[in-house]
Parts: structure tokens; C-alpha cells; sequence
């Protein structure tokens, strides 16, 4: 399958068809999940209104690190078949997943604030997204880091498979480290029992950021694809 | 290794663009026991970039470089190979003596070639009275005869890749050098070379012109 | 193949012999850096126990660190490394190598003073077996992780700034493992999982940083 999508012109033309739908549930996902979610749930007994802040953090949380480990599998693509789809795919995730990572470390700090009464807390999932933002700022720092673009995509391809590679263990000092001190006593974001009538504005905005994300990232590949296009074409006519 | 050494040496379709323009477009050609190429062409026409695909420092946007059937280079299984690029490969805060022997350890050369030059006439290079010295404090002429010296090393049966070796030399250095390169085709190696100014007398078996496209 | 490995490592540790300046410049880094550390934090005794060994590994980080991206810049610029990209030498084997060499020549200098930065944080002496096995190990991990910061920003714009950013989110659980090891002897805790963590992370490096580093290295060549 990927071998068949890795041609360019075929990728244009798929990619284009699915740009509608994309925006159809995107913005459907959104904004029915906004209402849910500020006024189609209730608010928790122990939280009150801030609760309503997970259904951004956690889809946003979750797309974060699964968009680095989707990183990870295209620069493993690029590496072994050498094909610059694969790049191109890399460079089009990378900013996407640090804005949900940054996103995720905003609405955590906001939603800290009025539950555990200070903007940050060195809880252990907060931290780990913290480390994973740093994962993702390096590696836009080496695949920008050169003159020629072209020249910094293996050196950036070989950095996120690294880092994959060492996400669980970074997680796991993260929750070692965080065990030993003594974390924050209130709830975590993720060990309570959700409500049902909670789940479903979850699954709604997270169905809604996730075809949002998928929007971001093949706008974006054909927005490089066509810019790579445009500086051969521009080389081609120098050249002659 | 006896049969290595008759192998054909030969590229097809080789193509190369380095930031959206073509340096070099499908180039042909092959290069046989014995014989020397001389790549020519403007600057920027790509010759360093082509010794660079043949050393494998460089991969072609298309085509492949063959030694018979085999792909090329093989740094395990084919033929040696002796490098020279305008960089002298050369660490400065050893002595040229300590780079010496280190070029022949990573060449899996032996040392016995080490000690035939270093003492009398094998050193053609004129370089035993700065050997010693660590390579910071040396000239670019002296720099480059080092360099060169590291072709003394190689097997006989080699392929050299030399670009511009002649920068900086002084005229007995390049006599040494003219005659060390006809001695390697003589002995059955190879080479494929790149000269600014080559000599009156220079005769090379083979001719690649890079026309360069811009 | 072993022999490979020892003369390189010869030939680093020679090269870096013949310009100490580096490295006293790094230990003086080290050492001033615990200083101002000490500054910042006050005096006080008992509060400087607390933070003292959190101080060591920031400075033991900050100073080597920002020198990692001139890890193989002589290597690079004097095109020694296309010598070892054409000859049929493992290249893992010279990253290893090279670790190797700059471990002893940048990480052991900082060990052996460590024990002096320990009286000037008053940290008791009792501690100093379970801080450099921990400073040991994590320095080791750190060397690796420099070796491939730098093979990845060989030819980048701000080389050193660049090849810091990488390897400080990669180098979190060292950190982690070798502060808590050295917290947990402090409390009279058993340190001994925390140092295996940190030894199963630096084995880990050990087995994935030589080849990726070494592809980066031919990539770097490659790409010119």
C-alpha cells in the first residue's frame, strides 16, 4: 500500500479527494464536540467546569504522541526505501504534533491552575508531554538546521527514529522519578471513572482533531510537493 | 583477488543534480586494468561530485557504478581502493609518521610498505625531514606530498581516485608524482584523475569531458 | 577488528593529548560552574545537601555538553573520515572507538575532581562510591549521546547550540537514574536499582548509538 501511495502524482490526486470529507468532520467533529462538551455534559462533582478542559487535553495529548510515533515510522520509511514522499510526510507531521504537544501542555497548565491552585504541576504525564515537546523541537531544529533542506531530512530521519526508540524508557524514568517524589495528591488527568455522558463529547472532539490533524498534514505535503515541483522547474529553466 | 584485478570497471545512466540543477546527465563509461582516466570540464561541471560517486561518498540520483557484474564500490569484497580528494585526510594534531600508519591500518595495508619509503630512496616525496612533525604546523605543499605519500601504501592492483593532486606541488614533487602515476598503470592498477594544468607529456588512456550545465 | 579499535582510540587519545588546553578548559567549566552553583544556592548546609548533587550533574551537563558538535571536526574538516568511509573498517567501530577516547580524555578528567566538587557542596564522603559509579555511568551515556548529536549536525548552522538540543531530551533518563542513585544513598536508601537502571539505559545506547551514528556519518558524507 505503500509503495502505491508513494508516487507523487498519484498522492496528489488521492489526497485531494479526501481534503473535503477531511473538512466535513473536522469542522462537524468540532464544533459538535464543542457543544457537548461545554453544554451537552455534566460538570464533575470534584472539578466543577474545569473538567470540561479534558476534552481538548487528552485528543490533543494522545494526537502528540501518536504523531511522533508516526514520525518515527515515516523517517523509518525515508531511511530503508529512500523515498522523499516519506520525508516530505515527516516534515508535514513534525509541526502539527508540536502544536498538539504544545496544546496539550497549555490546557494542562490551565487546567491545573484552578484544580491544583499553581500553572504547573511536575506531574508524571505532563512531564513525559514536556520531554516529548523537546523531542519534537529538536527535531525540527536539525531537519531546518542547514542551508540546503534536502541535506538535514536523513540527518532528522535518523533523530526520530532514535527518539522513538527511546520514548518508553525517557516514560519510564519519568514515572520513576515521579513516583519517588511525592506526586500530586488530587486526581490525575486519566485515573478517574468518566462519566459515560462524558465520553461522548470525547470521542467527538477527538474524532474532530483527528481529521483536523490529517487535514494539517496533507495540506502541508502538498504544499512541500508542490514547492519541491516549482524549485525543479525553476532549476530546469536556469539550466537551459 | 587475481581475477578482481581484470575486471571491468564500467558505469551506465549515471546522473547527479545537486540543488535543482543537473550537474551531470546519463554519463557512460568504463575503465579497465591498467588504464587512466582524465575527467576535464569548467569548474562546478561536477568532476569532484563523480569522483565522489565512484569513491562511494556519494550516491547518484540515478544509474550505478558495476566492477563486472558486482556492485561498485564493495568495501569488503572488491578491489582496494586509495582516495584523494582536495581535503588531505591528514589529523592535525598527529605527526605525518602517526597518519601514516594510521591510513595503513584503516587500509588493512601493511606496515612493511610503511618502512620501504621512510628511509632512502623509496621516499619520493622528499617528506622524511618533516615526518615527525605534527601535521598543524606543516605547509600546503607539504601538506599534499604527505597525502601523496599514502599512494606509496596501496596495493598495486588499486584503484586511484586523485582529484587535482597536483595543487600546491613543487616541480620535483610533480615529476615523482607524473612518474608514480605511470608506474601504478604500468603494474596493471587504475586511476581516474582530475588536472588542473596537466604536464606537456601527459597521456592519459582515457578522456570523460563534463561539459557542466551551468 | 580489535586492532582497528585500538588504534584508533591511540590515535584520539593522542590527538587529544597534544592539545590539553581543551580539556583543562572543560574542567575549568566544571568546576567554576559548581562554584557559581554554590553561589547561587547560599552556603547553608544543610540545604546545599539537598541541591548539591542536583548542582554536580547540571555541571557536569553544562560543561560537556556545548563541546559535543567538535567531537569529530578535525575528523570532518581534514576529510579523514572520507579515508574511513572508503576503506572496508566498520564504521560503528570507530564511533566506539571515539567514544571511547573522549570518554577518558573529557569524562575521567571530571570524575577525578568530582571528589573536590563533593566537599565544596558538603556532601558526605560516605557518598562518593555511589557518585561515581552513577557520574561514571551517566557521563558514559552522555558521551554516546553526544556522538550522535554531533554526527547528525556535522555541516549544520550553530552546530554546538543545535547538537545540545538534541541530546538534552534524550539524555532525561540518565539524569534522572543518576541523580535518584545518588539521592538514595543519601537517605540511606539502597541505590542499587537506580544504578541499574542507569547501567540498562547506558547498554542500551551502547547497542543503537554506534550504528545510527555511524549511518549519520555516511550521510554526512554523502550529502556533502
Amino acid at each position: 500500500m505503500f509503495d502505491y501511495l508513494a508516487n507523487p502524482g498519484r498522492f496528489m490526486r488521492l489526497s485531494g479527494i479526501m481534503i473535503w470529507p477531511l473538512r466535513g468532520i473536522a469542522l462537524a467533529g468540532l464544533v459538535i464536540g464543542s457543544w457537548l462538551g461545554l453544554a451537552g455534559s455534566p460538570a464533575d462533582y470534584q472539578q466543577g467546569e474545569a473538567v470540561r478542559l479534558m476534552y481538548v487535553h487528552v485528543p490533543a495529548a494522545w494526537l502528540a504522541l501518536s504523531s511522533y510515533l508516526m514520525l518515527g515510522l515515516a523517517s523509518l520509511f525515508f531511511i530503508v526505501w529512500r523515498h522523499p514522499l516519506a520525508d516530505i510526510a515527516a516534515r508535514a507531521i513534525a509541526p502539527a504534533g508540536t502544536g498538539f504537544a504544545f496544546l496539550t501542555l497549555v490546557t494542562g497548565a490551565l487546567w491545573g491552575a484552578p484544580i491544583w491552585g499553581t500553572w504547573w504541576v511536575w506531574d508524571g504525564r505532563l512531564t513525559s508531554m514536556l520531554v516529548l515537546f523537546f523531542f519534537f523541537i529538536g527535531y525540527l531544529a536539525l531537519a531546518n538546521g542547514f542551508d540546503r533542506p534536502e541535506r538535514g531530512a536523513r540527518p532528522a530521519a535518523i533523530l526520530a527514529m532514535v527518539g522513538v526508540l527511546n520514548l518508553p524508557i525517557v516514560k519510564f524514568s519519568v514515572d520513576w522519578w515521579n513516583t519517588l517524589h511525592q506526586p500530586a495528591s488530587i486526581l490525575r488527568s486519566g485515573g478517574m471513572a468518566i462519566d459515560p455522558a462524558m465520553l461522548w463529547p470525547l470521542f467527538t472532539m477527538f474524532a474532530g482533531l483527528q481529521a483536523f490533524f490529517l487535514l494539517m498534514v496533507i495540506q502541508r505535503m502538498r504544499l512541500l510537493l508542490g514547492q519541491a515541483r516549482l524549485a525543479r522547474l525553476a532549476g530546469q529553466h536556469g539550466a537551459s | 583477488m587475481a581475477t578482481q584485478t581484470q575486471k571491468q570497471l564500467h558505469w551506465q545512466g549515471l546522473s547527479l543534480r545537486r540543488g535543482g540543477r543537473l550537474l551531470f546527465d546519463r554519463l557512460e563509461g568504463q575503465l579497465a586494468a591498467g588504464e587512466m582516466l582524465h575527467l576535464t570540464g569548467p569548474n562546478g561541471a561536477g568532476k569532484t561530485s563523480l569522483l565522489r560517486i565512484m569513491a562511494g561518498l556519494a550516491v547518484p540520483d540515478a544509474g550505478q557504478v558495476r566492477l563486472d557484474e558486482q556492485a561498485w564500490p564493495d568495501r569488503e569484497a572488491g578491489l582496494p581502493l586509495c582516495w584523494l580528494g582536495h581535503a588531505t585526510g591528514l589529523l592535525p594534531n598527529l605527526t605525518g609518521r602517526q597518519n601514516l600508519h594510521l591510513a595503513g591500518q584503516i587500509a588493512a595495508a601493511n606496515d612493511r610498505a610503511l618502512s620501504g619509503w621512510t628511509d632512502g630512496d623509496g621516499d619520493i616525496f622528499a617528506i622524511a625531514r618533516f615526518i615527525d612533525q605534527p601535521v598543524r604546523q606543516l605547509s600546503q605543499g607539504q601538506l599534499r606530498r604527505l597525502a601523496l605519500s599514502r599512494l606509496l601504501l596501496s596495493e598495486p592492483q588499486a584503484i586511484w581516485l586523485l582529484d587535482e593532486p597536483d595543487t600546491a606541488l613543487d616541480a620535483a614533487s610533480r615529476a615523482a608524482l607524473d612518474q608514480l602515476l605511470a608506474r601504478h598503470c604500468a603494474r596493471g592498477g587504475r586511476m581516474i584523475i582530475t588536472r588542473h594544468a596537466p604536464p606537456a607529456d601527459f597521456a592519459p588512456h582515457r578522456e570523460l569531458a563534463l561539459k557542466g550545465a551551468g | 577488528m580489535m586492532r582497528f579499535f585500538l588504534t584508533c582510540l591511540g590515535a584520539d587519545l593522542r590527538a587529544s593529548l597534544a592539545q590539553p588546553g581543551d580539556i583543562l578548559a572543560q574542567l575549568g567549566f566544571f568546576v567554576m560552574i559548581t562554584a557559581l552553583f554554590v553561589l547561587a544556592a547560599g552556603p547553608e548546609g544543610d540545604r546545599l545537601v539537598l541541591i548539591g548533587l542536583a548542582g554536580l550533574w547540571m555541571a557536569a551537563l553544562a560543561s560537556m555538553v556545548p563541546a559535543f558538535d567538535r567531537l569529530y571536526e578535525a575528523e570532518a574538516r581534514s576529510g579523514w573520515l572520507d579515508q574511513l568511509l572508503v576503506s572496508p573498517q566498520p564504521l560503528w567501530l570507530f564511533v566506539l572507538a571515539k567514544v571511547a577516547g573522549y570518554y577518558i580524555s573529557h569524562a575521567v578528567p571530571l570524575l577525578l575532581v568530582s571528589p573536590l566538587m563533593m566537599v565544596w557542596l558538603t556532601l558526605p564522603l560516605a557518598l562518593l562510591p555511589v557518585l561515581l559509579a552513577s557520574l561514571g555511568l551517566g557521563l558514559a551515556g552522555l558521551v554516546l549521546l553526544g556522538a550522535l548529536g554531533a554526527a547528525l549536525t556535522v555541516g549544520a548552522r550553530r552546530g554546538a547550540i543545535l547538537a545540545a538540543i538534541l541530546v538534552l531530551p534524550l539524555s532525561v533518563p540518565l539524569l534522572i537514574f543518576g541523580v535518584l542513585a545518588g539521592q538514595a544513598a543519601l537517605s540511606q536508601t539502597p541505590a542499587a536499582p537506580h544504578l541499574q537502571l542507569l547501567a540498562a539505559a547506558v547498554l542500551f545506547l551502547l547497542v543503537i548509538v554506534p550504528m545510527a551514528t555511524g549511518f549519520a556519518l555516511r550521510t554526512a558524507a554523502e550529502n556533502g
